[in-house]
């Protein structure tokens, strides 16, 4: 009795009630109907539905190929390693999806590869609806799993064995497999679905109109419940179907025992890989920034920690209710009345954020809506469904001999059986994280509070360019899920469970790049250089040479060369006269005030005047003697010999005389002596040429007449040497841009010095490209790429040894 | 067992009093809804109360919906104000409650001689602390000398596919578009056709996606505010602003924050406090230097910050502006679809 009492006064506060204010609205006031029509006006609203409909289906179908691997991989291994895995895979719901699809976005600023791989494209748009479909996959693929997971355990390896003996192939054993799985198939799509077609920040901050978005508009600009639900009406039917394909789902008979199949290595394979991009890779991108930002100031921060302390206060509520609805509701659904009203929570859960928000508020106004009741209602909608959900599960999976005990024993009983508090505690922590992730309602519905709740601010922050709030809120959002994670896996990992929690915190906080030992920093005297294309501005600088006034020039990804004072500031620049096919990667300073560059994607050298006067060029796509595919670099011997590297499916370095004709070919692709892969830096230091030969790893000496190899450094320690140049002493520079640092060896291959390592400080490097002395050899000018910087260190503080 | 259903319990009422935290209104109390930025308004909303000693409580708004969720949550509380107070960050808000009959007139010592310009006729709202409405570009992708002098401009066709704008249903876009239908007069239709035809980008995100959009050299110029673009510069974008006129000699838009007493405030006296406040050199100064940069009205603040100012810019008319709110929106919808044009997959 007090079961039913509950079900339904709550039903009534959350979903009776609103939807009865709403049809009263309609049935009397035609004016409020009027009055709707006026003010929710906007564009056509078939655009938005369609867009919806399209990434609704692509994320239904999405999310079940990604999850088959994960679901097999958890019907595959035993009860308590299965609670383990659920839990990682469920990672993906500590944070909202807009929040992840901002890490996304803001590690991919303008000079990034992937950002301007998608600009020189026109393709940002596609980018941007990419990284969304990530982010909304990261809450959507643990749900799918969910889903299709009891259907898999149907699936045996004796079904299996007895088909294979049958002559089955193995096509035709995916295919019994699958419809053995099609249930479970059909269950997620639908839910993944309707989720889909819900949400809303993480497309407005794609960029993506949605049906959801244009319901938040009409909302916001004053349309009624009313007039929200006549924009929306096509969801409804789409929410009824995902209530009844889930309350069915949930209903299903356990599994009978059979024997388990074993893991194998694919579906694990594929499924961490899965993991890894939708929620590892974002967490890992939330670590980085949390190192690259400023923390955010004490007053601030404090504020932050009582914010998320309220969210984490009403989420809690929220998520009691759901528990409390999970452990009291279970028995009672075998009446179909009761099932009624749970399908029609679940839903209401269903719809979009800004038609609950519409409809609950104007059902509870006024003194409710003051002190925040409202709000904790609208939540309840979607929190109230996970713990019905819940309770069908709990239902279908007790065996009946344990119901009949526990009816014995009464309701107090309810909590002391291990099943009962799994489902409990999932229940709460799923409608907790719902609760802390919802901003369409907190923005809505939320009362007067000394801070904006907490998601609003998050969502501010991301929109006014505030990182460092962004981090501290999305470091602390997760922490009290991430504490009462053990408690939902107690029953199924009692000792995995501090295992993954030590492992959740490592993934969140970052447990450090392990180093061998550390790495001194460059002992810089200055440095120039930002991200950008003005004068004195690198956009992705890829060459440096330095002539005999000691002018730097440097090549850049905008196919620009620019002419620096040693300082750094811009004396003249012009634009290479093709770039259509690619940039230059390399370029080099010669006597008589020449500029050569490797004009590498034009298939050529291009040889310029110090002012940027095109003079002549030479070579020609081609595998040919003489012509080239993609030449890295030139250098010229002192008898006036040109030595040209190129990569491209014919590695080698040609010899060419000063009027461009082919004298002879050096080496060939391949790792042997003598041989390279991707040979990016070249220099002459008397009738030795070294190699930086980036694909093998190490820098070889070659004789400059007949190429036949004479030393060979580096091997073992450099990891992708990507430019070479022969200090004072005779000695070598490598730029290593595998590791980022420039290392320093003797001719014999003696280990003098590394310096930099990873870093944006001074001192640091990010994959670096290049390496240039200048002629009075006092200077070594680093080429900083991932900084867009050069970094200037006197070769006296080199000659001292790394400094730490 | 029972431990579990007491700890339970205990969770529950722990967690209720963590989420009533601040509904203590024993305390004086005023409670203001605010749609400027959390990062400006905070700090300022807590000056008052270590001044005052008069506890606030505020509702925030998000970029995406600005302003007019706001306005519309007051129109909705009706006579019935659970607000005390509305700190706006555009015009339109105020002078649509105001028409409704649900702000309070207010003057005080300290606001009486407000220009008349800036504030309504019967003292029911004060605007203060504008900035400007600018196009924003990159400088390394567009030269200065080739942005539009005026809004107009946008009209040429060497635009096509380059101009971005928020959805003109929400703030200061809707209320810019209402000065531009007000000041074009009979060339509105012809202009708005236009930017229809260079294929203005309406996208969902407000202002801010805006700026983004021309930071990711998706667009060359976004229609948007200086505040946004500043924001977007203080976290290393390179971006500038120009600030077109708006014809006939009448310079840029200056969209300024707005402040209101609520018809029927439950805290009528601590709401007349905040809005003297909030109209006072103080806080003019503390706007001016914030990383919003709003322009000074009080001449002697406005001296500290020549950068700041706006030559002649276009004298506001309220009404005007609220007459042709409702239109210029219809049409511009119309023309450019409410952010249903924008890209996706």
């Amino acid at each position: 009795m007090v079961r039913r009492g509950l079900l339904i006064s709550l039903w009534c506060l959350v979903i009776g009630w609103p939807v009865l204010a709403l049809a009263v609205m309609g049935v009397e006031s035609s004016e409020a109907r009027a009055d709707a029509g006026l003010r929710a006006t906007g564009p056509p609203v078939w655009p938005p539905v369609w867009t919806t409909v399209r990434w609704s289906i692509g994320m239904a179908l999405l999310a079940v190929v990604a999850a088959i691997p994960a679901a097999r991989l958890l019907a595959g291994v035993g009860r308590r390693l299965r609670g383990v895995l659920l839990g990682i895979a469920c990672s993906g719901l500590l944070l909202p999806p807009w929040a992840l699809y901002y890490l996304w976005w803001s590690s991919m600023p303008p000079g990034s590869v992937l950002h301007d791989l998608a600009a020189g494209s026109n393709r940002l748009a596609v980018l941007r609806g990419g990284l969304a479909a990530a982010a909304v996959l990261a809450s959507v693929w643990p749900i799918a799993v969910c889903c299709i997971t009891p259907a898999s355990m149907r699936w045996s390896g004796q079904h299996e064995d007895e088909l294979r003996l049958d002559g089955v192939g193995r096509v035709g054993r995916s295919l019994r497999r699958l419809r053995c799985e099609a249930p479970g198939l059909a269950a997620a799509a639908i839910v993944v679905a309707v989720l889909t077609a819900g949400c809303t920040t993480v497309f407005d901050l794609a960029g993506v109109a949605t049906l959801a978005n244009e319901l938040r508009a009409r909302s916001d600009l004053g349309g009624s419940g009313l007039a929200v639900l006549g924009v929306a009406w096509p969801l409804v039917p789409a929410a009824l179907l995902g209530a009844a394909a889930a309350w069915w789902w949930a209903a299903r008979p356990p599994m009978q025992a059979e024997r388990r199949r074993g893991v194998s290595a694919g579906p694990a394979v594929v499924s961490a890989a899965i993991w890894l991009v939708v929620v590892g890779l974002p967490l890992a991108l939330l670590v980085s920034l949390s190192w690259r930002v400023e923390p955010a100031a004490g007053g601030s921060a404090w504020h932050l920690v009582e914010g998320v302390a309220r969210t984490v206060g009403r989420g809690l509520i929220v998520g009691a209710m759901a528990a409390v609805l999970a452990v009291a509701t279970r028995d009672l659904w075998s009446r179909w009345v009761w099932s009624l009203l749970a399908c029609s929570w679940v839903a209401a859960a269903l719809l979009p954020s800004p038609l609950v928000g519409a409809v609950v508020a104007e059902a509870w106004p006024g003194a409710v809506a003051a002190t925040g009741g409202t709000w904790v209602l609208a939540l309840l909608v979607r929190g109230g469904a996970i713990g019905l959900l819940a309770s069908r599960w709990l239902a279908r999976t007790e065996p009946t001999t344990r119901r009949d005990l526990r009816r014995l024993d009464g309701w107090v009983d309810l909590v002391s059986d291990p099943v009962t508090r799994t489902a409990g505690a999932a229940a709460l922590l799923i409608a907790l994280a719902i609760s802390a992730g919802d901003i369409v309602l907190a923005g809505r519905l939320a009362p007067p509070m000394a801070s904006p709740p907490i998601a609003v601010t998050l969502l501010n922050a991301i929109h006014y360019q505030r990182p460092e709030t962004v981090v501290a809120v999305l470091l602390l959002l997760p922490a009290p899920m991430l504490l009462l994670l053990p408690v939902l896996m107690r029953h199924t990992a009692r000792r995995a469970a501090p295992l993954v929690l030590c492992g959740a915190v490592i993934g969140l906080f970052g447990c450090g790049s392990v180093e061998d030992e550390p790495i001194a920093a460059l002992p810089i005297e200055g440095w120039s250089g930002l991200p950008g294309r003005t004068p004195g501005r690198f956009d992705v600088p890829r060459g440096i040479t330095i002539d005999a006034n000691g002018d730097v020039y440097i090549v850049d990804k905008s196919a620009r060369v620019q002419r620096l004072d040693g300082e750094g500031a811009a004396l003249c620049w012009w634009t290479m006269p093709a770039s259509d096919n690619g940039k230059p990667a390399g370029l080099t300073a010669l006597d008589g005030g020449v500029i050569a560059v490797a004009d590498t994607h034009e298939y050529r050298v291009a040889i310029f005047d110090r002012c940027g006067a095109l003079k002549r060029t030479f070579g020609g796509y081609g595998m040919e003697p003489g012509a080239m595919v993609y030449p890295t670099d030139v250098a010229v011997s002192p008898e006036g010999e040109w030595f040209v590297a190129e990569y491209g499916g014919n590695d080698r370095v040609q010899v060419f005389d000063e009027r461009g004709r082919v004298q002879r070919v050096l080496g060939g692709p391949g790792r042997g002596p003598g041989a390279f892969r991707r040979p990016q830096s070249l220099a002459i230091d008397g009738d030795v040429m070294w190699v930086a030969d980036s694909g093998n790893h190490r820098v070889q000496g070659l004789d400059l007449q007949t190429g036949l190899m004479v030393a060979e450094i580096g091997v073992g320690v450099l990891r992708s040497p990507w430019a070479v140049a022969v200090g004072p002493d005779g000695s070598l520079l490598v730029v290593d841009q595998g590791t980022h640092t420039l290392t320093r060896w003797a001719k014999d291959g003696e280990h003098l010095g590394t310096w930099g390592g990873w870093g944006r400080a001074p001192g640091r490097l990010r994959m670096p490209w290049g390496v240039a002395i200048d002629p009075s050899g006092s200077t070594v000018h680093v080429l900083d790429t991932g900084n867009a910087r050069v970094q200037r260190v006197p070769w006296r503080a080199l000659l001292m040894g790394p400094q730490q | 067992m029972r431990r579990l259903i007491s700890a339970a319990v205990w969770a529950v009422v722990g967690a209720c009093a963590v989420a009533c935290m601040g509904c203590d209104r024993s305390e004086p109390t005023v409670v203001v809804y605010v749609s400027a930025d959390d990062y400006v308004a905070k700090p300022i909303l807590e000056a008052f109360e270590d001044r005052s000693g008069i506890r606030v409580l505020m509702v925030g708004d998000t970029e995406a919906r600005k302003s007019t969720g706001l306005i519309e949550r007051l129109r909705r509380e009706g006579a019935a104000p659970v607000a005390d107070v509305l700190w706006s960050s555009e015009l339109l808000g105020v002078v649509s409650l105001s028409r409704d009959g649900l702000l309070a007139p207010h003057v005080s010592a300290d606001c009486q001689d407000w220009p008349p310009l800036w504030r309504d006729p019967e003292y029911r709202w004060y605007a203060f602390s504008p900035r400007p409405r600018v196009l924003v570009y990159d400088p390394e992708r567009l030269h200065p000398s080739e942005c539009p002098a005026e809004w107009a401009d946008l009209a040429d066709p060497r635009w096509r596919g380059e101009i971005v704008a928020a959805d003109p249903r929400y703030g200061t876009t809707g209320t810019h578009l209402a000065a531009l239908r007000w000041v074009l007069g009979d060339a509105w239709p012809a202009w708005l056709d236009a930017l229809a035809r260079n294929e203005v980008r309406v996208l969902p995100g407000g202002n801010a996606a805006c700026v983004d959009a021309v930071y990711r050299g998706e667009a060359l110029l976004g229609m948007t505010d200086a505040d946004d673009v500043r924001a977007a510069n203080r976290n290393g974008a390179a971006l500038a602003m120009t600030l077109p006129g708006h014809g006939s000699g009448r310079g840029p838009m200056l969209t300024p924050n707005t402040v209101a007493i609520l018809q029927g405030a439950p805290h009528p006296a601590e709401a007349a406090a905040l809005v003297d406040w909030l109209l006072s050199p103080d806080v003019a100064r503390r706007l001016a230097a914030s990383v919003s940069g709003n322009v000074p009205l009080h001449a002697s603040v406005a001296m500290e910050f020549p950068d700041l100012a706006v030559g002649s810019p276009l004298p506001l008319d309220a009404a005007q502006i609220h007459a042709h709110h409702g239109p210029a929106v219809a049409q511009a919808v119309d023309a450019w679809g409410g952010g249903a044009n924008a890209g996706g997959p």
